[in-house]
């Protein structure tokens, strides 16, 4: 059958942190805008429905959005009616001119208080959000589903890395991080996750990045997919942007896109 | 994820909402997990759960047992069971996210708050 595909050729890739403050959700939001760049179907959903803040990197004002994930959750509505064509919604933008033509979804979740209230308030059903990751990639034809999760490990994070056909995990150069690294990787490992990465984020210029991947692979048996540099550039962008969008030139960018392309070999 | 205390004062109070984590899905052993980890990767967003035949060709010659496997996983509650034999289907039964005790009402009121405090 044309144009159909099977989902098993299809991957999800989680993108999960232990703590806060890592680059996450900008390094998932780049990941994404490589990976589509490259002609693959992209979608991006951003499961931390307590603090989300995917869509702000893709020039989304909150409450520009109709439909999110909150309404799934909460049963309103079919899962692909919270999916956003970025090529569709940054149309009329010259500014966002990178995401034209390309073929990226985002899932946003809900900035609105009242919104993220009822969810946590109520709960809901984890079964819901798996069977809407395996919904949402048939109905989209998604070559990959990147999944940016709520830092620390919670019913949705692991469940997200359960699912997982590769799980990226994001760290500092920071020992909070390293020893929460340690649990996140302890775990993946029981859930089986068949290929697992780690990314390092916001190392400072003193520091040997060779030598460091060196250390990190060795302390958890885990290839490190890239060591991305501390930038004041990356700072001053502030997530407004899709940074290796409007700099692919820059040194930042270069190292994401190797990642890019480690976590989807 | 469900803290001690959630699940302690569930038991207490008789309101065990049923369901496995995924955290207790990692703590069980080895043919239990592969199938549960299995049915999860490959639930493909049906309500009909996964075909035995799936199962039975997936882990011919790795689970000796399959059908016990699955019996026992269906018996602690951990899998919902469709269909009739020989035509079953199974489906992970995932403990729903269970809500915050936090008042409602004061989300409704701060939520408010920001929306008059917005400009324009």
């Amino acid at each position: 059958m044309t144009g159909v595909k099977v989902e098993s050729m299809s991957q999800i890739i989680s993108i999960h942190s232990f703590r806060g403050g890592t680059g996450k959700s900008n390094i998932a939001a780049n990941i994404a805008y490589q990976l589509a760049k490259n002609g693959k179907r992209v979608g991006i959903i951003d499961t931390d429905v307590q603090s989300p803040g995917i869509h702000a990197i893709f020039g989304i004002r909150a409450g520009e959005l109709k439909t999110t994930l909150n309404d799934y959750l909460l049963g309103r509505t079919p899962i692909e009616n919270v999916a956003h064509s970025l090529a569709q919604i940054a149309a009329n933008d010259p500014r966002r001119s990178y995401l034209h033509h390309l073929n990226l979804w985002l899932i946003p979740a809900s900035i609105q208080p009242n919104e993220i209230a009822q969810v946590l308030h109520q709960g809901y059903d984890v079964g819901l959000l798996n069977d809407g990751f395996h919904h949402l990639v048939r109905r989209l034809n998604l070559d990959v589903l990147i999944i940016d999760t709520h830092p620390g490990l919670n019913e949705e994070t692991l469940l997200s890395i359960a699912i997982s056909d590769a799980l990226c995990i994001i760290m500092r150069p920071d020992e909070q991080d390293y020893q929460g690294t340690a649990v996140t990787v302890d775990i993946a490992r029981k859930l089986e996750v068949p290929r697992m990465r780690i990314v390092v984020n916001k190392l400072p210029s003193r520091y040997d990045a060779a030598l460091l991947k060196e250390d990190i692979e060795k302390e958890y048996g885990v290839r490190v997919a890239g060591v991305l540099p501390l930038s004041e550039d990356v700072a001053v962008n502030a997530s407004a942007d899709v940074f290796s969008a409007v700099y692919p030139e820059h040194r930042w960018s270069d190292t994401l896109r190797v990642i890019a392309r480690e976590l989807t070999e | 994820m469900p803290s001690l205390f959630d699940h302690l004062s569930a038991h207490v109070g008789g309101d065990d909402p049923g369901g496995i984590t995924p955290l207790d899905i990692a703590d069980l052993p080895a043919d239990q997990r592969q199938v549960m980890l299995s049915l999860l990767r490959e639930q493909a967003g049906t309500t009909d759960g996964v075909a035995i035949e799936f199962l039975n060709t997936k882990f011919a010659g790795k689970i000796t047992d399959i059908e016990s496997v699955l019996e026992h996983l269906v018996r602690d509650g951990w899998l919902i069971v469709f269909g009739e034999k020989p035509n079953l289907h199974y489906r992970v039964n995932l403990r729903a996210k269970r809500g915050s005790n936090a008042s409602f009402g004061l989300w409704s009121v701060l939520s408010d708050r920001i929306s008059k405090d917005r400009p324009g």
